[in-house]
Parts: C-alpha cells; structure tokens; sequence
C-alpha cells in the first residue's frame, strides 16, 4: 500500500496548484472504491455534491478568488453529525432513513472553508461503544487486518477470507479507519469517553479531544451532554490542529461555547517547543495496561523526553479506579435522558399505526433501538429513580468531583500528563461481545479527560506485530494548542 | 452494593423507559445490571464529605444576541414526522 500523504503536503500540494481539488478527491473516491468493500466505512458516500464543490473550489483558484483554509482537503464526518438533505442515523435502526434538514455548526463550518465533505461514517450505535461492532448495519474493520507483511493491501479476495479482522476502536471507528486508509484527508468524530482517542490509537492515526465547550455541539446527536466533545481525526497532529482551528470557537445555539475564542491555526513554530516542559507519567496508566503496550508508550516517552530535554515526574492519580463507574453511571443517567425523544412521533423510525400513545412508543422503540443501548437506557432509568438516586446518580457525581480533584492537582504540578491511550490493542471482531463490562473497561484510560473535562489526543507511537500503540496526551482544560502541539513534537520525534 | 436487581426491578424500569423487552431479554438484562452494578459498587470508597459536580464548566448567564433568525424550515421538520395531519404532527392519544 502506498504511503499516505501527510496533511502539511497535502495542503501544500492544493496550495501551490500541483494537486487539484477535483484530483485530490478523485483519489480518494478510487480508493472509497477499492478498499471501502472491505473496510466498510461509510454509511453514505456524497461523491456527486463533493464532485460540485471540488470544481468550484478549482474554479475560483483558476481565477485567482479567496479559498478558505481547508480548501480541496477531503473530509468524512461521523454519521451522528447533521449534514443537512443526507442521511443522520447515528448507526440505529432508529434513524436508518432519517434525513436531517440542516448543517451542525461543525459543517456549516467545513462548508464555509471550502472542505469537500464525502460522506458520512459508521460509529456504534449512538456512539455506544468502543469497537464499532454495536453499529445496527455493519462493522467498521480495522485497516491494519488487511495490510500483508510487506505492508501491501490485500486483495479483495484475500480481504474478504481473512478471519483476523480487528476492530477499529469505537465509537469513531469509520473516522479514525477513514483516515487511516486514505479515503479522505480528515475527518470529523466525537468523543465521550475515548471515542476519538480509542479508534486514532487502534488505527494507527493521530485524534484529538478538546477541552469541553471548545466546539460547539449544535446538530450533534447527543449521548451524553457533559461529556462530549467534536474533533478531529488525521494522518497526523498538524492535521488535527487545522481542522480544530476551524471547528472550534462561540456559538449562541450551544451555550457551553457562548464564551468560547477558537483554537489557533497551527503557526510555523507549532511543532517546535516554546519552553521546557514538566511531564507527568502516572503509574495508574501502566500497571493494568498489557505489558507490552505498557513497555512500547515507556520507551516512546523515553524517546522523547531524551530527544526534547523534557523533564519527567512519576506521578500518582489514585482516582483513575474510580473514572469507569463514575463515567458509566452518569452516561447511563444522561443517556437515558437523550433517548427519551425517540420515540418515532417526530422522526426516525415510524410505528404502526395504533390508538394508544404509550404501546405505541414503546414498540416502536423496543424494535429499532439495540442492544447496548437498551443496557444503559435500562441502566440510566433505574439508577435515576427516587428510591436508588442517592446510591447511585448521586454518588457518581462525588466520584467525578474526586477524580477531577485528583487530575487537577496532577496538572497544577506538570504541565501535562502522558501515557497509554489503550491498556490493550485492537481485538478481534466478536471478542468481548458477551460480558459488556470487559467493554466498558477497555475505555479505564481515555474516560478521565471526559470526566474533568480536560483536553487530550493520541498519537500513534509505536507497533507490535501489525498492530498500532497509541500515547496519550492529557492537558490543562483550555490549552488545546499545546497540547496538539506537543503531540506533534512527539510525533516528529518518533518518526525522526 | 445495595440488594440485588430482581427481574421484577427492570420490568418496571422498562415500563418506565418505554421498553418492552422479550422474557429472554429481561433475564439478560437483570444478569448484566447486577454484574455491573456489583462492580460499580467501588465508588462506595468515595468520601460521603465530597461535593457532587454535574458540570465541569462554570457557567455565568449566557444571552445571545436578540434577533430573529429563521434556523430550519418547518416544512422539512414536518417531513420527518411519523404521521400527520395537514401541518400537524398526529400523535396517539395519551389518556
């Protein structure tokens, strides 16, 4: 498989005229083409309308006109993002053949700097997931299951036969693949509780989480309202920075932004540090990792602080334990909330016809919503009713305030935090699918940013076998540039 | 972890989540929430002296600017109501 080019290239590349829009996409459709049989990444190509816009973006470069920042780049957007007249199903039956009537802020966003949006990508069901098998219509494959020792793609044959087929993290899993195999430049996804991080680190592609309230979340399909965040996913940081200076900044139709100032775009000095930095490594994001994920990130870090003269301090989170119960009793609780607008009156699936309002509703809802998210609808109701509040909602919210404590301090004396994104690498499609909590405790890594609300990224670091290790970059809650700048000094680092 | 979730507990939740899960599906679910549950069961250790936080932001009022702005077209949102009735939506009646 040829190598992808790196987004720097491939901006400079429009840039300067040497690559078209319409030949940058016209790329990237071959290769939707040849691989997406196999990967499966996309709930709806938009090659017609992305054909349009790539030749009046040629157009006006041809005449010498503005082009916005993300001119010609090819960008995919999870499918729990309203791209106005297409398809927003959220990966459920739900919605299989709802069609959203207007743009997110995000995508008025890409729109108004002259992205080419292709089409919109597979994620579990509501982003319920951390492995993309939970979407209702197919799962997303992880590239790396396809690539040959020589790193050649397989053949479609070869693709089709193949029984090690590994998930590529969730619930952006199609986002992170997308990008990973070059069916677009970038991509947009969201992360609750890793699912942006999880996916970049199984698949081998940088993706960044920022600080809650950076992004406004006007015409995402919500999951859990205080948790989640939009961002970027791409071949690399550089990519990420882009597409979050962006997507990032005020918007009224989302509250939790009306005081927002947008990320930076990524300057000339961006990969270069501008001061010495103090690292925090947490011994909690070793000790239960899989050793030799736990040894690659070690010596990644090694690499780095050798190569950048950063200082390094071991650190101790103890909360860490408690960000899995904390973070699932409240998605649970926030979840069950959302939900409750699905109920096929309005939009989505629509229900037979019948006189009464509640069998209605509930057979309708019980026919086309799944099984993970039927757990925590389930789940979330009983541990909000008046008898078990106080045991469990309550409490959850104390355990986010003890973790918050915790992390907060970590970062008043480092500047950041780094360490595994993954305690473990990508399994095989099927495995954990019987015992739901061996699910949730895959995401003990990547669900303490959600928690506290702090930004955080990963970035690929090394492999085992054919298999990507992603490390985490954790920062203070407003320094997004930093923080994808320090992924990007990591990455030069280890690829240098 | 307080007494263990019966099968009974998550009928009536179901009832109030608008489920109606098959006989099957309840054992399943009654397994599945009391494993996860017994587990969960850790923020337990959390001091009862902590302040429960709901929010990572702090917020002050937030006021948009006072102009109308015509966001989506009615007639699309009408389109993707289940049943209608000329520019209503038709709902079942409640009681």
């Amino acid at each position: 498989m040829e190598l992808l080019p790196r987004t720097l290239s491939t901006t400079a590349a429009l840039k300067s005229g040497k690559l078209t829009a319409s030949a940058n996409l016209e790329n990237k459709i071959a290769r939707v083409e040849k691989y997406d049989g196999a990967v499966r990444a996309f709930i709806e190509t938009y090659f017609d309308d992305a054909r349009a816009k790539a030749k009046e973006i040629d157009a006006r470069v041809a005449a010498g006109k503005p082009v916005g920042k993300l001119s010609g780049l090819v960008v995919a957007v999870k499918n729990v993002l309203a791209v106005k007249d297409k398809k927003l199903t959220c990966g459920s039956k739900m919605l299989e053949n709802y069609v959203v009537p207007y743009d997110a802020a995000v995508v008025e966003k890409l729109r108004a700097e002259d992205a080419v949006i292709i089409g919109s990508l597979n994620c579990d069901e509501f982003a319920c997931g951390s492995d993309n098998t939970k979407s209702a219509f197919f799962a997303t494959v992880n590239p790396v299951s396809f690539f040959d020792e020589k790193g050649e793609f397989a053949s479609a044959a070869t693709a089709a036969g193949s029984t090690e087929k590994y998930v590529p993290g969730g619930s952006s899993g199609a986002s992170a693949a997308a990008v990973a195999v070059g069916f677009c430049d970038l991509a947009l996804a969201t992360d609750t509780g890793g699912s942006i991080r999880c996916p970049a680190a199984f698949c081998g592609v940088s993706g960044f989480k920022p600080t809650y309230g950076t992004v406004s979340r006007y015409g995402m399909a919500d999951m859990a309202m205080s948790f989640e965040q939009i961002g970027p996913v791409a071949p690399d940081a550089y990519g990420c920075a882009l597409l979050l200076s962006v997507i990032s900044g005020g918007d009224f139709r989302d509250a939790t932004t009306a005081k927002t100032v947008a990320v930076p775009a990524p300057n000339s000095t961006f990969a270069q540090p501008t001061k010495k930095i103090r690292i925090g490594i947490p011994k909690e994001y070793f000790e239960g990792a899989n050793p030799q994920v736990a040894k690659a990130v070690k010596d990644a870090i090694g690499r780095f602080a050798t190569k950048s003269g950063c200082e390094l301090v071991d650190i101790s989170i103890p909360a860490v334990k408690f960000g899995i119960p904390a973070y699932y009793l409240l998605v649970y609780s926030e979840f069950a909330s959302a939900m409750q607008k699905y109920d096929g009156l309005k939009y989505g699936a629509k229900p037979e016809a019948n006189d009464e309002l509640v069998p209605t509703v509930s057979k309708v809802r019980t026919a086309n919503i799944g099984k993970e998210c039927k757990r925590r609808i389930m789940l979330g109701t009983y541990i909000t009713t008046k008898e078990h509040k106080d045991a469990w909602y309550t409490k959850a919210l104390k355990a986010r305030a003890y973790v918050r404590k915790q992390f907060d301090d970590a970062l008043t004396n480092c500047d950041f935090i780094l360490g595994p994104t993954m305690p473990n690498l990508p399994w095989i499609i099927g495995e954990k699918a019987a015992d739901p909590l061996q699910s949730y405790l895959e995401d003990v890594l990547t669900v303490p940013a959600n928690l506290c609300g702090l930004p955080a990224g990963s970035v690929p670091c090394a492999k085992i076998g054919k298999l990507p290790v992603g490390l985490q970059v954790i920062g203070r809650r407003g320094s997004d540039y930093e923080t994808v700048s320090l992924m990007a000094q990591i990455e030069s680092t280890l690829v240098g | 972890m307080e007494k263990k979730i019966t099968k009974q507990d998550i009928e009536r939740v179901a009832s109030i989540a608008r489920l109606c899960p098959s006989q099957d599906e309840l054992e399943g679910l009654t397994a599945d929430a009391n494993a996860i549950l017994e587990y969960f069961s850790l923020i337990d250790e959390i001091p009862d002296s902590v302040a429960p936080q709901t929010y990572v932001l702090s917020h002050d009022n937030a006021m948009r600017p006072d102009e109308e702005k015509k966001i989506v077209d009615p007639k699309a949102i009408r389109r993707g109501f289940g049943r209608t009735q000329d520019n209503y939506m038709l709902a079942p009646k409640s009681f």
